[in-house]
């Protein structure tokens, strides 16, 4: 591409949904050209030890602040694939009664199970999502042992994880290649089918006449600090910057209509057991069960463990709780995630550099069922062996009986002492045909525009109950589809 | 890369220049009208030159140090500039306004200071802009602090009326642009779609609106906007200082208020348009200043040129030295480009679109380094692995710098409370008598955090809560530690921090 030619169309992100946007459109001989603020890190520099996986893969090198009666942290990935280089990659099919929810409440056309089934089968495809294909690590065990113990539901989820070695370098990048990040199952096919990718390029703005939008304002930022501004023209663009920078970008451009208002995630409370026996948690895949007994409110999981992640669960209550640090090899982390009923909002800031600015504030249903959650979990847990849990609220250091567990099923934990993270955001900029609450329509084209559209996780109308990735590429392949009929 | 700026217009040029003569001719007639030539020339020659004319001079020159200095403080976070290149540049601006019309030396210090550090035009001419604005609002301050002081006529409050408006609307821009980046560019594209045009003239529009926030971002810092401030007020008091100084040699009392107000109302003056050098008005409103003292109207008059030829000659000549010794062609200064970035910009990346600006970024303020440093040591386990001294050192490093830059990528408005957390936490330590921080023991430095991490204060725990957390997550999956924190007896019991203060 010569300076100044004209892209056909310009995606914005690289994660799931801009990867299978831009592979999509490729695939079918369309002039693609991806936009990544992120950098594009080599396989190679995968896998190295936390804060140096943060800082290269991470946006703002760790964890994006929001604000709200409980501050949370939200963890996003900001490189060429987004999130899903730092996911643990467990994949789940929208429940066929939140596609219905979807239907009726935000008149999203086409969202029927039966009429998104060829698109997970081909995001499934892609991304090789399957089954763990060996014995169980302990800590997977260990959870197995308490669901059954509890009689509850749960099953094995599957990953775009195929072959998976257990390195547990999800969190840090995958080193063997295993996990099918975007930069790996799909950005390098969109460039084999022609697709251009830049990376350490931020869209500033979206240049607009009219309804149609004439291109993009970017910032590329070289190595040697010097920075360029580009405009970049082209016929569509497609925006799929995730569900706090794509508002952002659209709210700065003048494009308010239902865009950021609407902000939802699904808080997450982290727990850390000790048990009698040696698990080496740190040295194997995370837990890869899930209950869903308590679906769609409450989901309880495992989470990545390391010594370092054990140590930020511990120093919520540090001075009690220290001396765990040293028992790490007979320790497991494990999580409430909640379906997540507060409001919250995008904004991109006025002060500064054109930050985003999220908040969320948590419902008295949210926190209920964390508190719920939190019993469910211990019981589970002390009931699967373990002697002591050490949930992320100040002054709670340890639940050692199920007796002083249960008591949260009724009482309602300390908002402000909860130490509270997030990996699911969404609904930002949420799809539909009804003009009262929708930013875009049932196929992403932004309402008032014609060449406008948004593809990622921000366009999920409500909160799926479940692991996102596997809906935002599936309705990003619909999407992208329905334009190429169209094109 | 940036469009090379345009010599204005030879027609447009000479019109200018002819109009600045002619104001020039007006105020050499009113300054002289009222003055015998005999009883000029005998107070001329009266004039006891030494010392004070020569302390003058030096006043003024190392006033355009001071301005070199604030050059830099503005530029600094963009770009490198060496303290002598800044102050070069803005010699070369004031030497050349003394010898091109129409304030030109002020496109040729752009045009330099874009050639020195690689900013672009529009950046430079940015820079240039606040200077003036700053300029512009201290000699208004010090106007209105003289001549609360002493009797002035109407017509010079009317003066400084006049100049406050427009430096008030100025100052707002400049401050709109520093506090809210986002509203200059945004401004800029909606007025472009409004014009209903495209192409090149909406890149250009948003970009110069972009350059013009870059090249403001430093002033986003506070402690970089006071020093900046600070710098402007040091730059008219020595100026003042050079209009004191050659009070003395005319036998007038050394009035600082007189100086100010001599100094302030010529500056004010010197904003019409007339000859290069100023040449007239300059002379017109420092009489006049200084006839408010009672002072005949030849004794002020000899006064103002004694008082120009101090502005005028020490400065023009270090312009023309800067000239011949660097090369730059004035009749080429505003159409400078930044010729060290043509030659890199062959070795980037091909762009993919059309470039319209290139820049530099500030980066965001980190808090210190050895305060972190002094914060993180004691929120750390060491007592649970083995560490020789280098590897503690080494560790300790890693973990700072990880924590530090944690700090620094919050978002600006989280960003600053935790700023004003850590400036607090170290100022009360210092007021209640305990120093500086960082150089306390580590067990004082640890009962100390301790306290204020697990106190009955909320926003000292919040803060201390997210430092902790950042820190042992660096701290414990450092190759250095990782694999090393294993209990040597499974069962036993660990151990125990000293904690101080509510657990």
């Amino acid at each position: 591409m010569t300076a100044g030619e004209r892209s056909q169309v310009i995606v914005v992100g690289s994660g799931a949904g801009g990867a299978t946007t831009a592979l999509t459109l490729a695939e079918a001989g369309v002039a693609v050209t991806v936009l990544e603020e992120g950098p594009r890190v080599p396989a190679g520099d995968y896998g190295a030890e936390s804060a140096t996986a943060m800082q290269r893969l991470y946006r703002r090198g760790g964890m994006t602040p929001i604000t709200g009666k409980v501050p949370l942290g939200f963890v996003e990935g900001r490189c060429v694939g987004g999130s899903t280089e730092i996911n643990s990659g467990f994949w789940h099919r929208t429940p066929p009664e939140v596609l219905l929810r979807w239907k009726v409440q935000y008149g999203v056309d086409g969202i029927s199970p039966a009429e998104l089934e060829p698109h997970f089968a081909w995001a499934e495809a892609e991304t090789r999502v399957s089954l763990w294909e060996r014995e169980w690590p302990r800590s997977t065990k260990i959870f197995a042992r308490g669901i059954e113990a509890m009689g509850w539901s749960g099953n094995e989820v599957p990953r775009t994880a195929h072959r998976c070695q257990g390195t547990n370098a999800c969190a840090r990048g995958c080193p063997t290649g295993a996990k099918q990040g975007m930069s790996r199952a799909m950005i390098p096919k969109a460039e084999a089918a022609g697709a251009r990718v830049i990376p350490n390029c931020t869209v500033r703005m979206l240049l607009t006449r009219k309804s149609r939008v004439v291109g993009v304002l970017a910032e590329l930022r070289h190595e040697d600090g010097v920075r360029e501004l580009l405009r970049l023209e082209a016929d569509h663009v497609f925006v799929c910057g995730g569900p706090t920078e794509t508002p952002a970008l659209l709210r700065r451009s003048g494009i308010r209509r239902h865009v950021g208002n609407q902000f939802r995630i699904h808080p997450m409370l982290k727990v850390a057991a000790l048990f009698d026996e040696v698990i080496d948690a740190q040295d194997s895949v995370l837990p890869l069960l899930q209950v869903k007994e308590f679906w769609p409110e409450i989901s309880l999981g495992g989470a990545f463990f390391s010594p370092g992640h054990l140590a930020m669960v511990l120093s919520d209550n540090w001075p009690s709780t220290h001396r765990y640090l040293e028992d790490h090899r007979r320790m497991a982390a494990f999580y409430v995630a909640v379906k997540g009923t507060g409001r919250g909002w995008v904004r991109p800031s006025a002060v500064g550099s054109g930050e985003s600015m999220l908040r969320y504030d948590l419902s008295s249903e949210d926190l209920r069922h964390l508190s719920q959650g939190l019993a469910r979990l211990s019981t589970l847990l002390l009931a699967g062996g373990a002697k002591v849990v050490i949930p992320g609220v100040t002054g709670l250091a340890a639940i050692e009986t199920p007796e002083e567990a249960i008591r949260w099923l009724d009482e309602l934990l300390p908002a402000k002492a909860l130490s509270l993270t997030t990996v699911h955001a969404f609904s930002s900029c949420p799809m539909g045909q009804r003009g009262d609450r929708c930013a875009v329509d049932s196929y992403g084209r932004v309402h008032g525009y014609d060449n406008l559209f948004v593809n990622d996780a921000s366009l999920l109308p409500d909160s799926p109950g479940v692991n996102p990735q596997g809906s935002v590429m599936a309705v990003a392949h619909r999407n992208a589809q329905h334009f190429l009929s169209r094109l | 890369m940036t469009p090379t700026p345009q010599a204005p217009k030879s027609g447009r040029g000479l019109k200018w220049t002819a109009v600045g003569i002619l104001v020039s001719l007006l105020f050499l007639w009113l300054s002289t009208s009222r003055v015998q030539w005999g009883e000029l020339r005998t107070v001329v020659a009266n004039v006891h030159w030494w010392p004070w004319i020569p302390l003058a001079m030096l006043a003024y020159l190392v006033g355009h140090v001071v301005r070199g200095w604030r050059c830099k403080l503005i530029v600094g976070d963009l770009a490198p500039i060496s303290l002598t290149a800044a102050t070069n540049v803005v010699v070369l601006g004031y030497g050349a306004n003394n010898i091109l019309p129409a304030r030109l030396g002020e496109l040729a210090r752009a045009g330099m200071l874009a050639q020195r550090t690689g900013l672009s035009y529009v950046q430079c001419l940015t820079v240039t802009f606040l200077e003036r604005i700053l300029d512009a609002m201290v000699i208004l301050v010090l106007f209105v602090l003289a001549a609360s002081r002493r009797e002035v006529p109407g017509w010079m409050r009317d003066v400084a009326d006049v100049a406050a408006v427009v430096v008030s609307g100025a100052a707002l821009v400049v401050a709109a642009a520093v506090l809210l980046p986002s509203l200059l560019p945004r401004a800029a594209t909606h007025l472009a779609a409004r014009l209903q045009r495209q192409g090149r003239f909406v890149g250009k529009l948003v970009s110069a609106a972009y350059d013009v926030v870059q090249a403001l971002a430093p002033l986003r810092k506070p402690s970089r906007a006071v020093g900046v401030l600070t710098l402007s007020v040091l730059v008219w008091t020595f100026e003042a200082g050079l209009f004191l100084a050659v009070l003395p040699a005319f036998e007038l009392a050394a009035s600082p208020a007189l100086a100010t107000l001599a100094m302030s109302l010529t500056n004010l003056g010197i904003l019409a348009p007339s000859s290069p050098g100023f040449i007239g008005p300059f002379h017109f409103f420092c009489a006049k200043a200084v006839e408010t003292s009672g002072v005949a109207p030849a004794i002020a008059l000899s006064y103002a040129i004694a008082v120009h030829a101090a502005f005028f000659f020490p400065i023009t000549i270090w312009a023309i030295g800067v000239i011949v010794a660097q090369g730059v062609q004035l009749s080429k200064a505003i159409s400078l480009t930044r010729s060290a970035r043509v030659a890199r910009l062959s070795e980037l990346q091909p762009a993919a679109g059309q470039v319209i600006a290139q820049y530099r970024v500030a980066q965001p303020s980190r808090p210190s380094d050895r305060f972190v440093t002094a914060a993180v040591e004691p929120m750390l386990p060491w007592h649970l692995v083995a560490l020789s001294e280098s590897e503690r050192a080494t560790l300790l490093a890693a973990v700072s710098e990880f924590v530090a830059g944690s700090v620094a990528a919050l978002p600006k408005h989280l960003r600053w409370k935790a700023r004003v957390g850590l400036w607090g936490f170290t100022l009360i330590f210092a007021l209640t008598g305990g120093g500086r921080f960082h150089r306390q023991p580590l067990e004082r430095r640890t009962r100390l955090v301790e306290r204020w991490a697990f106190g009955r204060l909320s926003l000292p725990r919040q803060l201390f809560r997210m430092l902790r957390g950042t820190a042992l997550l660096a701290f414990c999956d450092h190759p250095l530690v990782a694999g090393k924190l294993v209990r040597a007896e499974p069962g036993a019991p660990g151990k125990r921090l000293t904690v101080v203060g509510p657990a």
